[in-house]
């Protein structure tokens, strides 16, 4: 029998994979981890958003717009969320700049290849809040002084 | 209103369904998938052991990162619930993460049943009593559970 490819249509999917130790995820990612993944298969906790709760993979209820992609960021306390939700989070005051899970002042790892896009406009972000923070401070002397 | 209902809260509702906290009941309104009927049994060793507490919980447009509106329909003595229902409990308020879910602000409630906190009281009358007279406030608040939680 002789087969005749006329056609080959290409098929790729990709998925965060999401290592919890540090070492895991450096800049200077070059080698292959050795040891496949960790098992994490059939542990729905262990791989949705802590906010959103839609998986790692998924689009985020705070996506506004598929051709953006969903992004993760991991913090430094390890604890990881999409970019959209926790971004959502911390410009709310009420999130006092902390962490969901752990109540830790939240910001990213920035040994952690993953974070390196988002760096900039987290530094922003806190930045902004640290303004707030201190027009706040400058308002009471004021009232203060009166 | 003419938003889906994000997919949080359908997995949300869906275990506390298939998967409910002990003691404590809670079923969304068909109208409105928001808006839930709360039942929470006094937890034993409390003065509200052997009551049934109704309250209804809503979640807001902005849930997550909002709490969810929580309120006792049931008329309760105790120091950090007033009269109408409103309740005194810092993760319903400033303590509120997104981390949080329904169920673990229902149990928030059901410890706050078995510990009341009159140092930080909402109800100001019950929160005195409570200190002058723990007794005797021990006794009212088993007269209201009889009363009104049965």
């Amino acid at each position: 029998m002789k087969v005749e490819f006329k056609k080959v249509h290409c098929v790729c999917a990709w998925s965060w994979d999401i290592h919890q130790t540090e070492n895991d995820l450096k800049i200077d990612d070059t080698h292959e981890s050795p040891q496949a993944k960790p098992s994490n298969n059939n542990d729905e906790e262990e791989d949705v958003c802590g906010i959103c709760r839609v998986t790692y993979n998924g689009m985020c209820p705070n996506c506004t717009n598929p051709q953006v992609p969903c992004c993760l960021v991991v913090g430094e306390c390890n604890h990881v969320f999409h970019v959209h939700c926790i971004t959502k989070w911390l410009k709310q005051s009420s999130s006092k700049g902390l962490c969901p899970m752990c109540r830790q002042f939240f910001s990213l790892n920035k040994q952690l290849v993953i974070n390196k896009p988002q760096l900039a406009a987290f530094e922003n972000l806190n930045s902004k809040k640290h303004s707030v923070h201190f027009l706040l401070a400058d308002a009471n002397d004021e009232m203060l002084l009166d | 209103m003419s938003n889906p209902l994000p997919k949080r809260i359908i997995k949300e509702t869906a275990r506390l369904v298939s998967d409910p906290v002990p003691g404590i009941t809670a079923v969304p309104n068909e109208e409105n998938l928001r808006h839930f009927q709360v039942e929470i049994q006094g937890p034993s060793e409390s003065p509200y052991a052997g009551g049934l507490f109704k309250l209804e919980l809503y979640l807001p447009e902005d849930y997550p990162m909002e709490p969810p509106k929580v309120r006792f329909l049931t008329k309760i003595y105790h120091p950090n619930i007033d009269r109408l229902g409103r309740i005194c409990l810092d993760v319903l308020k400033n303590n509120w993460s997104p981390a949080l879910q329904i169920r673990t602000i229902l149990l928030s409630i059901q410890a706050l049943l078995a510990s009341p906190n009159p140092h930080d009281p909402l109800a100001n009358d019950v929160a005195k009593e409570w200190l002058d007279n723990e007794s005797a406030a021990l006794q009212k608040a088993k007269e209201c559970t009889e009363k009104y939680a049965k």
